[in-house]
């Protein structure tokens, strides 16, 4: 991966981290849709945002690999909405791609000079 | 329906895509989330314009792809029901399946067709060699030869003196019988005389093999005392073609070579004593005195040993018995010994060594089929690599992957199975007919047997897991790796090199074929240029067998009535009478002889010779050519002094010194006659056997009740004058049936038979085989070419020329074609071995054979390859670095 050109490193780092920001998210409450997709907007300040066809299509990928699991819920005074939680499959999944994120963003800074310190 | 979902779909109609109902209520919700939470500044904005924006900015289809096609849920391990995921992936295979029908098509008609032939030869071989014999303890049952050690025969016909004297002191028997194959003249029952084959039987034997009567009994032992009314029993056939099958057939009176005799039962058409089938059977009635004779030997024999004594012990204890005949009657059996032959060696012994070098034949076809099979499951996985590949990225487990290639393998062997029994159905049926219709025995009954079934599965399963298992084993290693690295190479070099090994064990097992088809084909040819000694052309014969007491006693008269009136015919140039042809199967009479004025010779050691009774004008008639002396004349008769003709070989094996004319020739039966002629050898046995010893005498003077009638014409078909020669002959006996009215040429060709189905069975098996590994090489060496465009277009670009590619190719491909011709070679040469006893003018291994097969698959080789390698100069350069 040290052989590549930082470009592609970054083009596959956003396509990986979407499924790791949205396991995360999901890591302590089961949101829907809409839900995932502002919290990730305004937590990264704008900077990670996602065309909303392709957050459905990353979640129907999580749920199909059984990450993560979605189910219509009716609350009251409230539309029936399809709301998602981590799977125990996900969250193993998750901590592992935590790890992997680590050193992929450790390498990066080697690479790009950028330093978490 | 909300306005939402309704916006959702009139956006979704337009771009003319589709999405489930539930996904398009997520997107709706999250749309009108998105509408409710707009910022102030688009307070007064359109719902419909900010759905529209929405929809046109998102990647709809990606959803459309993952909602549509939602990868199946990865089943937790050991949580799936296997059998509906199984159902599924049956019908993807399918489908897989239909939309490659060119691969389908090939892959399942070479399999049918290795299956089918191979099944096929297992059937053969099977019955003939394998399955169960009919008789009830049919372990226990043995023929009984005696064995003539100096002259090596051990399959000699028994003396009946020798055959009551062993088989009353024996103590390994239970019991045992004589019979002799024989034909008979039917008539008396209103239909046309009839000459049918029939075999005469001691009465106890077929009780001992377990026949049952469909009508009527068996024979009692009071049917064979001398003076006992004369009984037959009659073949299943025999009752349904010549009596109608009438019910009353049973207990009528026929005449039977002249002499009435009441028909006591029928036996079903499929017994048989050994391999001898009988449209009627007779009681053999042996004269007290036979006992006690010790001249001549006749008489066949079965035996069944008693329970728990192995064949080798009863040899033993026989051979023991037998050497006291020996000391008993040392004139007549010194030199002689007993063989006891257990029933299936004796019924498989002479075809045994055919059968299976076919059969090797053909499982060595169904392996090279297997070969490309496999190699071309192998170009079709390479194909697919990159489908595999991103299979297993989206989620696929390799393990599903390789289960999913095995069942398209056994869907592919499967169909080949299939289709491969119903073709075995048919050869078998057609193998059968011909080879009846051709003479050559064979066990089995045109049907399919259960075994041959149960191997048709067998072999299908065992191809399955031949040709998938490298695919699959592949598809297990397929990674995400591979999809990432797209056009990548990897995988593809090892996966050609055991293409190439697959090629050069195909181009192996071909050499093999073909050096046997080869050493069979030259034989065969060696065959038919060896010169009978005879010419067969423009020569009609016709067999009359005169039995019974009156018929055998004017058997002269009428055979000179006969030729008399056979040489009046138009465009008869010559006619006269044979007693044996030659080259028909009927050996005749073999005894022994001597010289008069020289000393008896010892005991056992007299030289034996062929006795061949003729008519005057015989050598004239089959252009035997005269070298010394004389012809018979029509004073040579009964009453005048005996005379005798010899051949060179005669001449060579005992007076090579002096010359024969007029020395005198003391037969077994005491009778004297003298050499007044010599003529050229003439084969008698077969084609292929040595020149023995014949000695001709005059019809008149050793009348045999065997005759045939030979009849050559200046011109024109011989067939023409089949029927004027019957007319002939019932014209002087209207009871005399004919039988066997055919062309000389006829009887030499058939006597071929054998070697000419075994050299085109193996020939057309060769073939095959040529063609499936040029099909292989071809295969590797295209494939080989497609992969590597580019190498090639940078050969050419640099300045290679084209000559210098198709050479490269062309070399590579040699060396595979040469490394399976070596491989082949040297497996061919012992295996060649088991080929012996059917070679004739060729040893087996023969270098020049070997060479000219091997210079045959080298060239069909380089061929498969050209063509491809061509292809390969044909590159583009330009074109072939920008695919790059």
């Amino acid at each position: 991966m040290t052989t590549q050109p930082p470009a592609d490193v970054l083009r596959e780092a956003k396509k990986g981290s979407a499924e790791l920001v949205i396991l995360a998210l999901l890591e302590d409450t089961p949101r829907h849709g809409y839900e995932l997709a502002a919290r990730i907007e305004h937590d990264s300040d704008g900077a990670l945002s996602y065309n909303f066809a392709s957050l459905y299509a990353t979640l129907y990928k999580l749920e199909g690999r059984g990450w993560i699991h979605g189910r219509w819920v009716e609350k009251t005074g409230q539309r029936r909405r399809r709301y998602y939680r981590l799977t125990a499959a996900g969250a193993a999944v998750l901590g592992r791609q935590r790890d992997e994120w680590k050193q992929f963003v450790l390498a990066l800074g080697r690479l790009a000079g950028i330093s978490f310190a | 329906m909300s306005e939402w979902t309704m916006r959702v779909r009139r956006h979704l109609k337009e771009r003319g895509t589709e999405l489930s109902d539930a996904v398009i209520e997520e997107l709706a919700d999250h749309l009108e989330d998105a509408w409710d939470a707009r910022p102030a500044s688009a307070a007064g904005a359109d719902p419909d314009a900010f759905a529209a924006d929405a929809m046109r900015r998102a990647d709809v289809m990606a959803l459309v792809q993952r909602a549509a096609a939602p990868s199946p849920p990865a089943p937790e391990p050991g949580n799936g029901s296997a059998l509906s995921g199984l159902g599924g992936e049956l019908r993807h295979t399918l489908r897989l399946l239909r939309r490659a029908p060119a691969f389908t098509a090939a892959v399942v008609a070479v399999l049918a067709l290795g299956i089918g032939a191979t099944t096929t030869a297992f059937e053969l071989v099977y019955s003939a060699l394998l399955a169960p014999l009919p008789y009830p303890d049919a372990e226990r049952l043995v023929m009984v030869w005696e064995h003539n050690v100096t002259r090596n025969r051990p399959r000699n016909v028994i003396s009946p003196g020798n055959y009551f004297a062993w088989s009353e002191r024996t103590t390994s028997l239970e019991s045992s019988g004589v019979f002799s194959p024989t034909v008979g003249n039917l008539a008396g029952d209103g239909g046309l005389p009839e000459e049918i084959r029939g075999v005469v039987v001691q009465p106890q034997i077929l009780g001992m093999v377990g026949a049952r009567p469909l009508a009527g009994r068996l024979f009692v032992a009071g049917d064979a005392e001398p003076g006992a009314p004369r009984t037959i029993l009659i073949s299943e056939g025999l009752w349904q073609r010549r009596f109608g099958a009438a019910a009353d057939a049973v207990g009528r009176t026929v005449v039977m070579n002249g002499e009435p005799a009441t028909i006591v039962g029928v036996l079903p058409a499929d017994f048989r004593l050994v391999s001898y089938r009988g449209d009627f059977w007779r009681p053999v009635v042996i004269p007290p005195e036979a006992r006690t004779t010790f001249r001549g030997r006749s008489l066949l024999s079965i035996a069944k040993l008693r329970p728990g004594i192995a064949p080798e012990a009863a040899q033993q204890e026989l051979a023991a018995v037998f050497d006291g005949l020996v000391r008993e009657h040392p004139e007549f059996n010194t030199g002689w010994t007993i063989n006891v032959v257990p029933l299936r060696e004796q019924l498989t012994s002479e075809t045994r060594p055919a059968l299976w070098v076919l059969f090797g034949a053909v499982v060595a076809v169904l392996l090279i089929a297997c070969a490309n099979v496999a190699a071309l499951l192998l170009v079709r996985a390479t194909g697919r690599r990159h489908e595999m590949a991103v299979k297993v990225s989206l989620g696929a487990r390799p393990m599903h992957l390789a289960r999913q290639l095995f069942l398209e393998t056994m869907l592919l062997v499967g169909a080949g199975g299939v289709l491969g029994a119903l073709l075995a159905r048919i050869l078998t049926r057609v193998v059968s007919t011909t080879a009846r219709e051709a003479g050559v025995p064979l066990v089995t009954d045109g049907t399919l047997g259960g075994a041959a079934l149960t191997f048709a599965v067998a072999i299908t399963a065992v191809t399955a897991l031949a040709c998938g298992i490298g695919p699959a084993l592949r598809a297990r290693r397929a990674s995400v790796n591979d999809a990432l690295r797209e056009g990548g190479r990897g995988g593809v070099g090892s996966r050609q090199r055991l293409r190439g090994w697959l090629v050069a064990g195909e181009v192996a097992a071909a050499m093999l074929i073909l050096s046997g088809a080869a050493l069979l084909g030259r034989s065969y040819a060696a065959l038919q240029d060896v010169d009978p000694g005879f010419n067969p052309q423009q020569v009609l014969t016709a067999r009359v067998s005169r039995m019974g007491t009156a018929a055998q006693k004017s058997q002269v008269a009428f055979a000179d009535a006969v030729v008399a009136r056979l040489r009046t015919l138009p465009g008869v140039t010559g006619a006269a009478v044979t007693s044996f042809l030659p080259l028909d199967g009927n050996l005749g009479i073999g005894s022994s002889f001597r010289l008069a004025d020289r000393p008896e010779p010892a005991p056992g050691e007299s030289p034996v010779a062929d006795y061949r009774p003729v008519t005057p004008g015989y050598f004239a008639t089959l252009q035997i050519p005269l070298r010394q002396g004389r012809d018979f004349s029509d004073a040579d008769v009964e009453g005048r002094p005996r005379v005798a003709i010899v051949n060179e070989a005669f001449v060579r094996r005992l007076s090579a010194d002096v010359s024969p004319l007029g020395r005198r020739l003391a037969d077994s039966l005491g009778e004297t006659q003298e050499i007044v002629g010599v003529v050229g050898d003439v084969t008698l046995a077969g084609l292929n056997a040595e020149q023995r010893p014949t000695i001709y005498l005059p019809l008149a003077q050793l009348p045999v009740g065997a005759m045939t009638f030979v009849v050559r014409t200046a011109a024109g078909e011989p067939d023409a004058l089949g029927r004027a020669v019957a007319a002939v002959i019932r014209e002087v006996d209207p009871n005399q049936p004919v039988s066997d009215i055919r062309p000389l040429d006829e009887v030499v060709s058939r006597s071929l038979i054998r070697p000419r189905v075994a050299s085109a069975a193996l020939g057309l098996f060769a073939a095959a085989a040529l063609l499936l590994a040029a099909i292989g090489v071809y295969g590797v060496v295209a494939y080989g070419v497609s992969q590597r465009r580019s190498e090639f277009g940078v050969r050419l670009a640099l300045g290679a020329q084209p000559g210098d590619v198709v050479r490269l190719v062309l070399r590579q491909s040699l060396v595979m074609v040469l490394g399976g011709v070596l491989v082949g070679a040297a497996l061919a040469v012992p295996l060649s071995a088991t080929l012996r006893s059917m070679l004739f003018g060729v040893g087996p291994g023969d270098p020049g054979t070997l060479a000219a097969v091997a210079a045959l698959l080298v060239a069909a080789g380089l061929l498969a390859s050209y063509v491809p390698a061509r292809r390969g100069t044909r590159v583009d350069p330009v074109s072939a670095l920008r695919a790059e």
